[in-house]
């Protein structure tokens, strides 16, 4: 639960870092990757408040893994192409795109890592709340 | 009641007397005609359409009469080909391809993992093939990268069905255009991509004067010619027209309110999006007059029966599944599905690439099953008698995605069917770069651009040459009947997936073979135990059967074997937690809903109204690219021409590109008919001759997107770009800024 706590931790962190930086320039990818790192803002928020407490409600813990891993799936997407229309048309500098996709690759790392360590929750859970291409097969 | 008179369109190689003819489909378009195909002395000399066939009446479209002609080319595959280490194609034994094949796979396998493999297939097979796809890739192999050039064809068809149906599965049928009181045809020409569709259509139009009917392009195509109402849209504002089409017909309260109450869910949320769309602000964004506006609003919101078409002038454009979803919203705001001449009908492309969703070839498990929901896993495990912990999850990846992962390296054996990506995909030196990093598999009678980054090629068998079923895009079932055997040295799909199968040695939980069909038959018949109580449920069918009847709409359970022309004429959708194909993704970002989301939401049985928001295009004319460039297809052409171009007629009636401009805008440029000009967008540049006129709007260009290879032939995807839909992933190949000079 630790562990878990501290992976948890750190992509909030993380996305904190993101989400300072922007909005840049606004085209509709950036806002559907703006609202994405909302909404899993938003939900790590939620599921670090459950895993403080003394009997967290795997259910809800696991509703919540769901969505975090859904957004930051969704929103590399999206910022990929966000970022080459904005790197083709000069609208945002590389440097400030190449930060955030450090930021997201780290996020994924996290991710990554966080999909092997079970416990709290099982393998089988695990295999329902990332997608597979967070998984090692 | 047929909708019109039988009219045998018959082409026989001249001079030469038929031996028999054999029961077929035509395998071009997603109409689905009726064909038999014409055999002497063990060849295809010729075709004729099935009079007897309800959707043709035995008419074919100009490219139909011409399919056999490439079966013939005397620049065929017959042999397997491997590069060599000169980089040079050679030919090789099956045996030496097929090990070959098998050893990368399993390689890549070991290397990378069950996901570094990708299988790309085709909207133009047989479901007993993508059947096997799905119980390879799935099973076997344990990949999570299926996919299928449906993604640029048909991909916003499913998500759109899926969003707000719950399951796949088109709603309305071809039958109901005969009796429709309004026809819309939203981004779709029918009379170039179905000819047989739009005669359907016209033949009634011409006695009765209905249906009324709209027509929604940016271009004056020939379907728009005939239209009562052309509304000649901007490009990339098919949601913003609309949000302003649907609050007008809510505003005035033309709804159905009991069929709302009793069969629908948000609706409130949906109204509440439609927020500040008056009639002007719509004119304003969409370019098209208020009157016109008010007349298509006024014809939608109190016509008796309307059905609605879409292709890919709006599944290739930005908010492609929001704008298909907004017309699933009209039609249930309006109670106008499930009733004789109504419902959407958001088609295809492609002859069989409904099939291939249907199946679980491409996008979800086989029989509409949810990757995300457990139970629907075990059943097919239990189907398939393998462990369900090693049936992949999740969403699938579309072939956008996968390039990433081609230019990362986490893709390590691409197998390419019946498919040229490196025409047919956006911003295609980008593709070429990415398709050279993987071990890359070609399955293809000819040598294309795609072949050209082929590790391997595998030349498979022709229409005609094969046995199998399609499905169209009405969810009509037809059967292929084999009419020769393929040329020496040539192998059916279904042969080549099931040596595969073997080679790899997939077993199921008690290690007996995986696939333990032989033949296309037997997978037929093991496919409809599985599709048993599904939605695209086709237990009744047999081969025979489908022959006999000149095809089936499925679904065609036990007690229903005449099949179901149109569905949810019961006011009940697929949307239980329990049965549900999907639960759905957020309609703004697309990000896949938890099943417990959908759970919450607790649609159980009624159809999900989504708000519809406009975004508009990612990219937009700018300063050195001041027009909009728009793609698509032409009468005379098929996809990436690797069998049309092989017809002397058809290749004769449009043997280049060329690029559509408005007379003002050639005026401006001092550019004269057919002369060679530039167009040049972020990603690249093509030569092509003008054709001047009024077809497009000033400051946009149409170039068809069949020609290209990398001999100098100019390709309209060298300019397109990636960007995909948020839902369906489908490329947004219709808008991009390009601009046009004089050479």
């Amino acid at each position: 639960m630790a562990d878990l706590y501290s992976y948890l931790h750190e992509i909030d962190q993380t996305v904190d870092q993101v989400l300072t930086r922007l909005p840049i320039h606004e085209d509709p990818w950036e806002v559907r990757f703006q609202r994405l790192l909302q909404e899993k803002k938003a939900t790590l928020q939620n599921v670090l408040k459950e895993l403080k407490k003394e009997e967290p409600e795997k259910d809800a813990v696991i509703k919540w893994l769901k969505i975090i891993y859904r957004d930051d799936e969704t929103a590399k997407l999206n910022f990929h192409s966000w970022k080459r229309i904005a790197l083709q048309d000069h609208t945002v500098d590389e440097d400030k795109l190449d930060k955030i996709e450090e930021l997201l690759g780290h996020t994924k790392e996290e991710l990554n890592e966080m999909a092997q360590h079970t416990g709290f929750l099982t393998e089988d859970d695990m295999r329902f709340i990332a997608p597979p291409l967070y998984l090692k097969h | 009641m047929a909708w019109g008179p039988t009219k045998q369109n018959i082409h026989v190689e001249q001079g030469e007397e038929v031996d028999h003819w054999v029961h077929s489909t035509c395998n071009l378009c997603s109409i689905g005609c009726g064909t038999d195909i014409a055999v002497k002395d063990d060849h295809i000399i010729g075709i004729r359409g099935n009079k007897d066939h309800s959707i043709n009446l035995g008419r074919l479209d100009p490219k139909a009469k011409d399919q056999w002609i490439p079966n013939n080319s005397e620049d065929r595959l017959l042999t397997p080909l491997i590069r060599d280490d000169h980089g040079k194609l050679q030919p090789a034994s099956w045996e030496e391809a097929m090990s070959l094949i098998t050893r990368k796979a399993k390689e890549s396998i070991e290397k990378l993992g069950q996901n570094s493999i990708s299988i790309y297939s085709t909207g133009q097979g047989f479901l007993e093939d993508y059947y096997t796809i799905a119980k390879i890739g799935r099973a076997g192999i344990g990949t999570h990268l299926l996919d299928a050039n449906t993604r640029l064809c048909t991909a916003t068809t499913e998500w759109c069905l899926l969003q707000s149906f719950g399951s796949d599965g088109v709603p309305a049928a071809f039958e109901d255009l005969d009796e429709a009181e309004t026809v819309m045809l939203f981004g779709h020409n029918p009379a170039e991509t179905g000819t047989v569709l739009f005669d359907r259509i016209m033949e009634r139009k011409k006695k009765t004067g209905k249906p009324y009917l709209i027509v929604v392009d940016p271009r004056e195509t020939l379907s728009a010619k005939e239209a009562d109402l052309h509304l000649k849209i901007h490009p990339g504002t098919n949601v913003a027209l609309l949000n302003g089409l649907l609050n007008y017909v809510v505003e005035r309260d033309w709804l159905d309110h009991d069929y709302i109450n009793a069969h629908t869910i948000q609706f409130a949320e949906m109204k509440e999006s439609l927020k500040g769309w008056d009639i002007e602000r719509t004119s304003d964004v969409t370019d098209i007059p208020v009157d016109e506006l008010t007349r298509a609003a006024e014809q939608l919101g109190q016509t008796g029966s309307l059905v609605s078409t879409t292709l890919q002038g709006v599944y290739q454009s930005n908010d492609a599944t929001a704008t298909c979803v907004a017309i699933n919203n009209l039609h249930l705001m309006r109670g106008l599905i499930g009733k004789p001449g109504s419902g959407p009908l958001h088609l295809a492309g492609q002859p069989s690439s409904s099939g291939n969703r249907t199946v679980g070839g491409v996008g979800t498990y086989p029989g509409n099953r949810n990757p995300e929901n457990p139970e629907h896993l075990k059943d097919i495990a239990e189907l398939w008698n393998v462990d369900e912990k090693k049936l992949p999850t999740g969403p699938e990846k579309g072939i956008i995605k996968q390039l990433e992962l081609m230019e990362s390296g986490e893709i390590g054996f691409f197998w390419n069917i019946h498919t040229n990506p490196l025409v047919s995909l956006p911003h295609r030196e980008r593709v070429r770069e990415a398709m050279k990093k993987p071990f890359v598999v070609v399955q293809d009678p000819f040598l294309t651009a795609t072949t050209e980054v082929a590790d391997v090629v595998l030349p498979p068998a022709m229409w005609g040459e094969k046995t199998g079923t399609m499905e169209n895009g009405d969810r009509t079932i037809n059967v292929l009947r084999k009419a020769i055997e393929p040329p020496e040295g040539v192998k059916s799909d279904f042969d080549i997936l099931l040596e595969f199968a073997r080679r790899m040695d997939f077993r199921d939980k008690d290690g007996n073979p995986l696939i333990d069909y032989s033949e296309p038959e037997e997978a037929f018949e093991e496919w409809k135990k599985v599709s048993a109580g599904r939605p695209s449920d086709m237990t009744s069918m047999t081969y025979d059967r489908l022959e006999q009847e000149n095809g089936i709409h499925w679904p065609a359970p036990k007690d229903k074997p005449e099949g179901t022309v149109r569905l949810y004429s019961e006011g009940h959708f697929p949307t239980e937690h329990d049965v549900a194909q999907s639960f759905g993704k957020d309609i703004d970002t697309g990000r896949p809903n938890t099943s417990e989301e959908f759970a919450e939401l607790n649609p159980n049985g009624e159809a999900i109204f989504h708000p519809t928001h406009y975004f508009g295009t990612p990219e937009k004319p700018k300063k050195d690219y001041p027009m909009w460039l728009n793609t698509g297809r032409i009468i005379w052409h098929w996809h990436t021409r690797t069998k049309t171009a092989r017809s002397p007629y058809l290749d004769d009636k449009a043997p280049e590109a060329y690029v559509e401009i408005h007379k003002t805008d050639a005026d401006k440029l001092a550019i004269k008919e057919d002369e060679v000009v530039r167009i040049t967008s972020p990603r690249g540049t093509i030569d092509v001759p003008a054709r001047i006129g009024d077809v497009v709007r000033q400051g946009e260009v149409f170039v068809p997107f069949h020609y290209g290879d990398w001999e100098g032939e100019q390709a309209a995807n060298e300019l397109t770009h990636e960007s995909v839909d948020p839902l369906s992933h489908q490329p947004v190949l219709k808008h991009a800024a390009c601009r046009v000079e004089k050479i």
